[in-house]
């Protein structure tokens, strides 16, 4: 298994591998970090080692300063969420739906975040160390509304209330900017889309992290189609052609190959108007950070900066 | 019967029509009617339906056809080549390796383009077939010997490729979209180079049209007329083989339009090799139209399902149906004879050493710490005791289920694995986690009893017509584990973040044991050695025969039916615990066989403590391989096992003379 696995874990995405592109992500990564990350790092938090089983709740908690002890796999993390980026020392847990019980009881955290309803149960979690299991992806379908409530508490429980408040001070301050700014914006509606080959994609609607940020925004979302639990649907491309008003939002990676230039891709009603624009991979299914970084390419992408 | 009502021509139109018509719901979905020729000639660029049209659905409608005359045609080529009315591309194990080069190449290389996808399709299903033909040769190709080699490597490169997508799930969604067979189109790329496929390689295999109509009555017959059959077969294996393995690459895995199509061609009355070759591409054509088609048209409700996940389940049910074509006299296997062995161990010392081997292995296991430190030796025992105890439970159930069957039967590659029961109970692990959510670990362990008891059921009806006989037990178990691993690929295309979660499950998590889930495990497998001894004349006696039994006082198909019962219970609830692939019940049996267990009763206490030692250091290998990822403990047996069972085939085939 082994070195099918680190194998995986060396070789970039196919699409990531271009160098122009990781560039554009590590600057925009550097300047998301002088916007959002707390430059005083915590001085002696009331807990210190932290595992966290849930990469929503590793970014929330590098945004509130503190670093984890342990991340399920943390290798990963590099590669999907970006930023906040982890320390190189991080202990890698593991898979999240099922970490390492063993590694998690011998490195003896003082706390555990898990996501409520994934992967290990808190019972069993508990047996470990205080566990802390917050909602993110529930049937509230509120994921934005959970990821700043789980902030709060994670805040609470690691003794950085004060940083907290201070983030999301910054954070509503920011996002009422992009929401002042996006008044100026045509108010075409956006379709949101991350290619799984040339023939798949998929849409992320109601239910969704990137749903409940255009909501808060005030841009419409294009897709009034079902999504399932974590928001999105999965559709071949004349579902696009379904929205001929919308603007396309591609998330990165893009798809394979030359299928930008197809005659069944450049037909497409958005594509012949011109009203498309990619994004830098964000993840998505991430929390309150996720959330802002969402926002702050989507101010760039749809040009109300 | 039917002959003068049911004709080919009559067939062929019916389903044309009814193609032909589902695509054109869809079109008429895109573009008004009036602008039909337009879409199909000249696309207005300005227009998406009629570009849509002409650029994605005309291109299906091509792929489709192509593809599917192309696999109906060498499914037609194996059966005549193999005397085999199951052998087709999927059953030969040619999808499954092709799938896996595939995803090995994707994991491997930055981008893949698809010439290096032709490339890792061929590398793949030639060695499929390579394995297949080089276990079956000695025995002839014996039907039945043949569909378990191809199966079982079906099995473990689809097993492969699902343990892969366990830890690279989100890298490989693209891939396992691909590999489900789906058939969307973007462009003309693939209907031409399917195509040309077409034009290269059906020629060529028509040439051997009439050496393989001669091959297909007698060897001796054949041999008498000059040819070198050997050489003739292995080169149209060849090519029939390059065939599929490049129309895989193209439309992923299409499993089963070869047997459909030429069983629907035979009943429709295709007689001659000549006519089932070419009506049997026709119907396969649009056998395969016809499913794209009403994939098409239900898109809209259910959802972008692959194409190929369509024919695997109707394929699946399919050979259940067609369990009774299989002709009886490939049943045959060599008996189980225990007195070839060398070992003269005496059954006391053997039970002896192998109590002493399992102490050793699950004191091992409990107390080592290798990777982790600072764990006081209580913990480590609070933490491990229920993953030993659970897979010594599971281990032990299966093994001892595995020399029951293996027992009653005589059939050396009996297994609780092949009889269908651990693949239903992984579907009804996944039916439990999609209706009932995660929240309750007990959800699924009534769904996995629930599709084992279902499952097995289905199996049995099926082998009731055949009064049990091993071949079509073992096939239709079979089926319903392409079924199983159809559905799986399915929920990893779905790009459900939960599929990781679920993949896990159905693979057998020994380390998500409870210590409850330890008890019940380690209850049942007790209850089931106390009931054992109740079973002990039967199963001494069966063996001998039905004549002999029947004269003995035991009802041969009652006690038969009762054991089986048995067997599915205990591999039921093992299912659950170590996943559908682990072969322990297969391999334990023969280990005591070879280590020089006697008489069918020591051979079952034996196989008992053999199966909990396997089940146990797998579950520790799959703890310490890749530290802190886990890997099923049912996995690393399958590892092990798979291989296990194409070697036990080869050993067996060479002392296998075919009447």
């Amino acid at each position: 298994m082994r070195p099918l696995n680190t194998a995986g874990k060396a070789v970039p995405h196919p699409a990531e591998s271009n160098h122009d592109h990781k560039l554009t992500r590590r600057q925009f990564a550097a300047a998301l970090a002088t916007i959002l990350v707390p430059v005083n790092a915590a001085a002696t938090p009331a807990v210190s080692r932290i595992a966290v089983l849930d990469w929503g709740w590793a970014e929330s908690l590098l945004a509130l300063g503190v670093q984890p002890t342990a991340v399920a796999e943390a290798p990963l993390y590099g590669d999907r969420v970006v930023v906040p980026a982890l320390s190189s020392e991080t202990i890698d847990l593991g898979l999240r739906s099922w970490p390492n019980m063993e590694l998690l009881r011998s490195l003896k955290p003082d706390l555990i975040l898990a996501q409520a309803g994934y992967g290990v149960s808190q019972a069993r979690l508990n047996e470990i160390a205080p566990t802390l299991a917050l909602p993110l992806y529930s049937a509230e379908r509120m994921p934005l509304v959970a990821a700043e409530a789980a902030l709060k508490e994670i805040a609470a429980r690691t003794g950085r209330e004060e940083a907290a408040i201070d983030y999301l001070q910054r954070a509503h301050a920011r996002l009422e900017t992009i929401a002042a700014k996006a008044k100026a914006y045509d108010g075409r509606p956006l379709l949101i889309i991350k290619f799984t080959d040339d023939r798949l994609i998929d849409i992320y609607g109601e239910g969704g992290l990137f749903d409940d940020v255009l909501k808060r925004l005030g841009i419409v979302n294009a897709w009034d189609g079902a999504t399932n639990n974590w928001g999105f649907a999965t559709a071949g491309l004349d579902a696009i052609a379904r929205y001929p008003e919308a603007r396309l939002i591609i998330i990165e990676p893009g798809p394979p190959g030359r299928f930008l230039q197809s005659t069944l891709w450049q037909s497409l009603p958005a594509v012949r108007k011109g009203h498309v624009a990619t994004i830098p991979p964000t993840w998505v299914f991430g929390a309150f950070p996720s959330a802002m970084r969402f926002a702050e390419v989507i101010r760039e992408g749809i040009g109300i900066a | 019967m039917s002959s003068s009502l049911i004709t080919l021509t009559r067939l062929s139109v019916v389903m044309a029509l009814a193609a032909i018509g589902l695509y054109a719901v869809a079109v008429f979905g895109y573009i008004p009617v009036a602008d039909l020729s337009a879409a199909l000639r000249h696309p207005d660029p300005a227009s998406f339906g009629q570009i849509y049209v002409h650029y994605s659905l005309l291109p299906r409608m091509f792929v489709a056809l192509l593809a599917g005359g192309a696999l109906a045609f060498a499914g037609t080529i194996f059966q005549q080549l193999l005397k085999n009315p199951l052998a087709e591309p999927s059953t030969l194990g040619i999808l499954s390796g092709a799938q896996l080069a595939i995803t090995l190449m994707t994991l491997s290389t930055v981008t893949v383009s698809a010439f290096q996808r032709d490339i890792a399709a061929l590398i793949g299903g030639l060695a499929a077939v390579a394995i297949v033909s080089g276990l079956t040769r000695k025995t002839g190709f014996a039907p039945m010997t043949l569909l378990l080699c191809g199966l079982v490597i079906s099995f473990s490169a689809g097993s492969a490729s699902v343990i892969l997508a366990l830890f690279h799930h989100e890298y490989l969604r693209g891939v396992f979209i691909w590999g489900s067979g789906s058939l969307i189109q973007n462009d003309y790329a693939n209907a031409i180079a399917l195509a040309v496929r077409f034009i290269i390689f059906v020629p060529v295999l028509l040439l051997f049209q009439r050496p393989l109509a001669i091959a297909g009555l007698d060897d001796a017959n054949a041999r008498s007329l000059g040819l070198s059959l050997t050489s003739m077969r292995a080169l149209v294996l060849i090519i029939a083989t390059i065939l599929t393995a490049l129309v895989v690459a193209r439309v992923g895995v299409v499993a089963f339009v070869g047997i459909a199509a030429s069983h629907v061609a035979r009943m429709a009355g295709a007689r001659t090799l000549n006519e089932r070759l070419l009506w049997g591409a026709l119907i396969g054509a649009l056998l395969l139209l016809l499913a794209d088609g009403i994939v098409l048209v239900s898109a809209p409700v259910i959802g972008d399902v692959p194409t190929g996940t369509i024919t695997a389940i109707a394929g699946a049910l399919l050979m259940l149906a067609l369990l009774k074509s299989v002709p009886s006299s490939i049943d045959q296997f060599t008996p189980i004879d225990g007195r070839n062995s060398t070992s003269r161990t005496s059954g006391s010392v053997l039970v002896l050493v192998c109590i002493v081997t399992l102490t050793f292995v699950a004191i091992l296991s409990l107390t080592e710490q290798m990777f982790t430190h600072g764990l006081d030796p209580w913990g480590l025992f609070t933490g491990r005791w229920p993953r030993v105890l659970t897979s010594a439970s599971a281990g032990a159930m299966l093994a001892m289920a595995g020399a029951i069957t293996q027992a009653i039967t005589r059939n050396p590659m009996a297994s609780p694995e092949g009889l269908g029961v651990s693949g239903g109970a992984g579907l009804g692990i996944i039916a439990a986690f999609f209706f009932g959510g995660m929240a309750s670990p007990l959800m699924p362990i009534a769904g996995g009893i629930l599709g084992a008891i279902l499952s097995f059921s289905l199996v049995l009806t099926v082998a009731r017509r055949r009064s049990y006989a091993t071949g079509p037990v073992l096939l239709g178990g079979i089926a319903v584990g392409a079924l199983a691993t159809a559905i799986m690929s399915l929920i990893v295309a779905s790009g459900d973040p939960r599929a990781s979660y679920i993949l896990a499950w159905t693979m057998g998590p020994t380390f998500r044991a409870t210590g409850i889930v330890a008890l019940i495990a380690s209850s049942l497998a007790l209850i089931g050695f106390v009931v054992f001894p109740l079973f002990r004349r039967w199963i001494e006696v069966l063996p001998l025969g039905d004549g002999t039994a029947r004269a003995l006082g035991v009802n041969p198909r009652r006690s038969r039916g009762v054991l089986l019962l048995f067997v599915a219970t205990l591999t039921g609830i093992a299912t659950l615990v170590v996943g559908p692939l682990s072969f322990v019940g297969m391999m334990a049996p023969h280990i005591a066989r070879m280590a020089g267990a006697r008489g069918q009763t020591r051979i079952v206490l034996a196989a008992t403590t053999i199966g909990a030692t396997l089940m146990i250091a797998a579950d520790w290998l799959g703890r310490t391989a890749d530290f802190p990822y886990e890997i099923p403990a049912g996995v690393i047996a399958a590892f092990i096992g798979g291989p296990y069972f194409l070697w036990i085939i080869r050993s067996n085939g060479k002392t296998t003379l075919r009447a």
